[in-house]
């Protein structure tokens, strides 16, 4: 809107017009967008409070009033990450990744080569239907055992996987959060996910997978002694709860059709989420009785990172009130002019320049605060329908850039942690140095993918 | 707590550089499962125990915060811990020992005590609150014979 507009909108709204200490509305926003990203970034203050009281200055400073920042919420992002959370926290019981993870060694009959392929291809696929960090959880602790027992390093392992689940969880709607954000802010689908972004990300992993064979996986050996030792696991010991394991599934295919389908009958992925949340729940529970529900109930619930859903929601409110201080369309405005309107260029400029940042800073942050900016060019380019490859970039930068250090991603920093704790230091700069590189190869990939694609 | 049943009793106890071989050996002698470590001053500085070693004979996969839950999975393992057991011989119980340990002082009251032999398992190492040095153990049996001393002097008195 014009800046009378906006200004008009305020005073009705109650929002601050006049400076503040002397500053504009605009300029102090700013400032503590910045505030917030410093400290995100500085690691000193955990980021969930950082972004809740993000969202207490906003408020307290009167950029946003209460009933805009309660709209800025995003219910259904928040419903689509509570529900998988879930989904994925049931499915953890039953053993099901350490069950896959044997069944590929033993497919490998213990080659080294083979297992790094197989692991980073499980890896990937179950990041793109359930989030990062817990695939990442689950995965690796199995996987540095296998390392162990094959006498091999974990390194490429790990890196490997780090590199797969960003990579995988790019492919779909639900497989990363700036993809749950993006989808759930611009109305886009499972199946729009999975058509745009999903072709670019298969021939992504294939090129992973043969770099990470040419670097590694060809030149690792192992005695044929710990081969047949490996081979003789049973994987089935590994499955806890074979029959929540096949409600889970059955659910979980439920979910993943109820996206596809739902979309276009008007059945948001956020609803979707929490009925399959829901059904699974009431699977699980309904043989027991009132005690032993409420307890299975409660531990379900118990296992959803509320710090991660409570970092969303201050965000949500910072980013509603730096958009309506008109920040982000004065950014917007400069970005157009930059590449002279011209949404080819745009779009490449989106795309390395969300993978850059994605790769130093937590990409959640940036995503949230690009989407209202990318919003407000929608009219310049010829309405909404228009922009959607500036979506696909933005999806694309975002997700591959969290790649490009040890901090890009929350699953970077769970893998090292792990890693970490088992004997195995990654150090940063060497992570980057390869992984870097790497990275800028995906984004190079994805731009050639865009010029095929939409241009 | 009664001053003439002794709750805190003498222990055997290990030095941080003993090698791990010839702890395990004391504990095989003296026959317990577990030793205080005590340093040159007689400070307490750990707790050596079977459990302590049976952690380092497990990959560190499964023992690590948020490893593995259970390993059934794997079979023909008795090879590998015990190679794992043949590693440990040389290392110094000071690397093995379990270093923030629960401690009791000499006047932890006596529910608080119950309480912590619960939770942490008999025995457990009584400290001097200010120099944290060693001075005995309190385990399930010699806090149960002193209680029921106790008992016998209150049915004596018609208390109970």
């Amino acid at each position: 809107m014009t800046g009378m507009e906006q200004q008009a909108a305020h005073a009705v709204a109650a929002l601050t017009t006049q400076s503040i200490f002397g500053f504009s509305p605009m300029v102090v926003g700013t400032a503590v967008l910045l505030g917030v990203y410093g400290f995100i970034i500085w690691d000193r203050i955990n980021q969930t409070i950082v972004a809740l009281m993000g969202a207490t200055v906003m408020l307290l400073l009167g950029l946003i009033n209460h009933e805009l920042a309660m709209q800025g919420v995003d219910l259904n992002t928040l419903f689509l990450l509570i529900g998988m959370m879930v989904i994925v926290g049931m499915m953890q019981k039953t053993g099901v990744f350490q069950f896959v993870a044997i069944v590929c060694a033993k497919l490998a009959r213990g080659e080294p080569a083979k297992i790094l392929a197989l692991l980073t291809l499980i890896t990937a696929v179950f990041s793109a239907f359930l989030d990062n960090v817990t695939t990442i959880m689950l995965i690796v602790p199995i996987t540095l055992l296998l390392a162990e027992q094959l006498k091999l390093s974990p390194y490429p392992f790990v890196f490997a996987q780090i590199f797969a689940s960003n990579i995988g969880g790019t492919a779909t709607l639900i497989g990363d959060p700036p993809n749950i954000l993006l989808g759930s802010a611009v109305g886009l689908s499972f199946n729009d996910f999975l058509m745009n972004t999903g072709p670019a990300v298969l021939v992504i992993l294939a090129v992973f997978m043969l770099v990470m064979h040419l670097l590694w996986g060809r030149k690792m050996v192992t005695s044929d002694h710990a081969k047949a030792h490996l081979v003789k696991y049973n994987p089935w010991e590994a499955l806890q709860d074979k029959v929540l394991l096949y409600k889970s599934l059955f659910v979980l295919a439920l979910v993943i059709v109820g996206f596809m389908a739902g979309h276009s009958g008007g059945l948001g992925a956020g609803s979707v989420a929490l009925m399959g949340a829901a059904l699974l729940l009431l699977l699980d529970c309904y043989p027991h009785h009132s005690k032993e529900q409420s307890h299975r109930v409660h531990e379900a619930f118990g296992k959803v990172e509320w710090d991660t859903i409570f970092f969303f929601i201050g965000l949500f409110i910072i980013v509603a009130a730096v958009e309506q201080t008109g920040l982000l369309n004065m950014l917007a405005g400069q970005l157009m002019a930059l590449t002279g309107g011209d949404m080819e260029r745009t779009a490449y400029y989106i795309l390395w320049g969300s993978a850059l940042p994605s790769a130093f800073i937590n990409n959640i942050p940036f995503v949230a605060t690009m989407i209202p900016l990318i919003q407000s060019m929608a009219d310049a380019f010829g309405g909404p329908e228009a922009i959607k490859p500036l979506w696909w970039a933005l999806s694309l930068g975002a997700c591959l850039g969290g790649n490009g250090t040890l901090v890009g991603a929350s699953a970077n920093v769970m893998a090292a942690a792990y890693a970490s704790r088992a004997g195995h230091s990654i150090s940063f700069m060497k992570f980057m140095a390869l992984a870097l590189p790497l990275m800028l190869l995906t984004i190079a990939i994805s731009h050639v993918y865009m010029w095929l694609a939409y241009f | 707590m009664p001053k003439e049943r002794p709750i805190i009793v003498k222990a055997f106890t290990v030095t941080p550089d003993t090698t791990v071989g010839d702890a395990i050996d004391l504990l095989q002698k003296h026959g317990v499962r577990c030793m205080p470590v005590v340093d040159a001053d007689r400070k307490l500085v750990g707790w050596f125990s079977f459990m302590q070693v049976f952690k380092f004979m497990l990959p560190a996969a499964v023992t690590m915060e948020g490893g593995l839950s259970h390993i059934d999975f794997a079979f023909d393992t008795a090879p590998g811990a015990a190679k794992r057991l043949g590693k440990l011989q040389d290392r110094t119980v000071a690397e093995v020992m379990l270093q923030d340990c629960p401690r009791l002082n000499a006047d932890t009251p006596t529910w608080e005590m119950l309480r912590l032999l619960m939770q942490h398992g008999s025995p457990l190492p009584v400290v001097d609150a200010g120099s944290e040095h060693f001075l005995g153990i309190v385990s399930d049996q010699s806090v149960l014979e002193s209680l029921e001393e106790v008992l016998k002097d209150l049915q004596a008195e018609g208390q109970v």
